[in-house]
């Protein structure tokens, strides 16, 4: 079987995670490419109106994907963490794609609550085989290949903590700050300027109280008082039009930046291209960090 | 020694030239209609007004079509506009405490403390509740924009005008014209929500004044009446208001220390630039890439995501 998995949403939080899966089982992966003009002007197209650009963008990646394989993954995270719980238009993706494309396609779906992904992919791999050994090492692998996945980032965290430039940090569902091109290279233009970018999903998260329901807002929280141990310059919040959790989730977190004096910019994306907007804003920010140094 | 600013916003293009001690020789504000003859126009305009002893020893250049203007006018330093409206601001309010600035597509509040920049607000996903939608309102009511403010202040009743969003807004004042209020009532209701959305957006810390209000939007004295209002607090309308952003670049200029500048001078009509626009096909991304053309050849290119097509 030829399974296709959308480089979109949470693809970006662990990108191993289920390629291992299906390759350990023995089916041929595809996988979208990463987004393009072609993807974005699909997805602004196919995308139902009322959805943050993310999640516009699974159904330009699963338009890509229709005619190239034989199911497409669409995992049903109800929560990533005990208690909690993940943005709930992620769960409607196999629905709402029924509605979009005339052409029909199977879904394969995980349920994972609470942060349990073993029950959910048991059930997926048994649709494979029924070999109860290879099943559990499948899981195991797939969720190994995560876990490092997730080492490699703190490695690359700790690195960039020890380095001489001027640290920003950038928040953000991965899927947001690392889709280079729906956020018009925002990490590749801090770079450009000179500073050490530091996305929060590399950040280990401190251990913290907070009454937040939702996973990325909890998530944060616990990485914001992280960085904030350190020497940090300043940080910029990236948010998708429309997204309910980040309207949660940002009031949090400027709050906490202002109790600690940290210059914090909120960049706001849609389906722009034009840049200038972007380049006058973090032109702007990295101006006003140094003239703070020298104050 | 004279030190040339120019502001290229999305609805004017502003130049300023001070001398050495950042004295105002002369400012220019004119409305673009595109970039190229625009400025192409507005320079040799300036020329005519300035006194004829002007030797330019630097050139700073801002505002979101600064990307290639820097390059038509041979600019030596490019910086933000929100750096050029603060450094523009302390020279006439050393202690300003919160710049308000709404112009045509963007509005800004900058906050600062001892002179320096300590943080910036600057409208986000939208430009609703900036200077153009009055713009288009009064083209729509057949006002000259230098009228609206006068005749709103001349208002009898308070009308209430939906500000969210200036679609919403535009509606609702036409409706309400319609069915029989005031004009100047409603401008003022238009006013007044103007500066209610652009406060709710981006002034969210509240700090002590002083205050400034600055952008072509600041002649219009109905807004700055509103301001004032919704404030509690006296607001100042810096000398140049319209201009400062290129009175600030032409002080970065100035105080950039260039020794030799890369000034093209001021006869820019002799120059014969186009822009060109097409769409790179190496890759998916299919960018838009604009070229500027002196004499046929590119002399600056954007819009390439890789990059290799930038210059």
């Amino acid at each position: 079987m030829k399974v296709g998995i959308p480089r979109s949403l949470f693809y970006y939080k662990h990108p191993h995670l289920w390629v291992t899966f299906f390759e350990e089982l023995g089916q041929e992966v595809v996988l979208s490419p990463p987004t393009n003009k072609t993807l974005l002007e699909a997805a602004v197209r196919f995308g139902e109106d009322e959805s943050c650009l993310a999640v516009k963008l699974v159904f330009g990646h699963i338009s890509y994907l229709m005619d190239k394989c034989d199911a497409i993954v669409a995992p049903a995270y109800y929560g990533l963490q005990p208690g909690r719980y993940s943005c709930p238009k992620f769960l409607g993706v196999p629905d709402i794609t029924k509605s979009i494309f005339r052409e029909r396609i199977e879904f394969l779906r995980c349920e994972v609550d609470d942060g349990e992904f073993e029950p959910g992919m048991r059930q997926l791999a048994h649709t494979f085989t029924k070999d109860r050994h290879t099943i559990e090492r499948v899981i195991s692998r797939a969720l190994d290949s995560r876990a490092e996945h997730k080492h490699r980032l703190h490695q690359r965290y700790r690195k960039q903590l020890a380095s001489e430039k001027r640290k920003i940090v950038v928040i953000g569902h991965a899927y947001v700050i690392h889709d280079a091109y729906a956020n018009l290279n925002l990490l590749a233009k801090l770079q450009d300027r000179g500073m050490e970018a530091i996305t929060t999903d590399s950040v280990p998260p401190a251990p913290h109280e907070s009454f937040l329901k939702w996973d990325f807002a909890y998530e944060t929280m616990g990485q914001l008082k992280e960085v904030l141990s350190h020497d940090i310059a300043g940080v910029i919040v990236l948010s998708n039009f429309n997204c309910g959790v980040d309207a949660i989730t940002v009031p949090f977190v400027e709050h906490e930046l202002e109790q600690h004096d940290i210059p914090c910019m909120h960049l706001i994306l849609d389906e722009h291209t034009g840049e200038a907007g972007m380049i006058t804003r973090v032109d702007t920010f990295v101006d006003t960090v140094k003239m703070r140094e020298r104050a | 020694m004279h030190y040339l600013g120019v502001d290229v916003g999305s609805v004017s293009v502003k130049f300023a030239l001070i001398d050495q001690e950042k004295n105002v020789i002369d400012t220019l504000y004119m409305r673009n209609h595109g970039v190229i003859p625009t400025v192409k126009k507005g320079m040799a305009q300036f020329r005519e007004q300035l006194p004829s002893d002007i030797e330019v020893s630097g050139v700073g250049a801002t505002g979101s079509g600064a990307g290639f203007s820097k390059v038509l006018i041979g600019a030596d330093v490019h910086k933000t506009e929100i750096l050029a409206h603060a450094i523009g601001t302390l020279h006439f309010v050393p202690d300003v405490s919160v710049i308000f600035e709404i112009g045509g597509e963007d509005s800004k509040v900058i906050f600062l403390r001892n002179g320096i920049i300590t943080g910036f607000e600057m409208n986000r996903i939208c430009s609703g509740g900036a200077g153009a939608f009055l713009d288009s309102l009064a083209g729509r009511l057949n006002i000259p924009i230098s009228d609206v403010g006068h005749l709103a202040l001349e208002r009898e009743n308070e009308v209430s005008i939906a500000s969210r969003c200036t679609v919403f807004a535009t509606t609702d004042a036409v409706h309400k014209l319609n069915s029989g209020y005031r004009l100047e009532d409603v401008l003022m209701g238009v006013c007044n929500g103007l500066v209610r959305n652009y406060l709710a957006m981006l002034y969210r810390k509240v700090s002590p004044p002083p205050y400034t209000f600055q952008g072509a939007t600041s002649r219009n004295v109905a807004l700055r009446y509103a301001l004032e209002q919704q404030l509690g607090a006296e607001v100042i309308v810096p000398p140049y208001a319209a201009c400062l952003g290129a009175f600030g670049a032409a002080i970065l200029a100035l105080e950039n220390g260039t020794t030799q500048t890369r000034f093209k001078g001021f006869q820019l009509a002799d120059f014969e630039y186009q822009i060109r626009s097409f769409i790179c096909q190496d890759c998916e991304n299919h960018c838009e890439i604009t070229q500027i053309l002196q004499s046929g050849e590119p002399i600056a290119s954007n819009g390439s995501r890789c990059g290799k097509r930038n210059f």
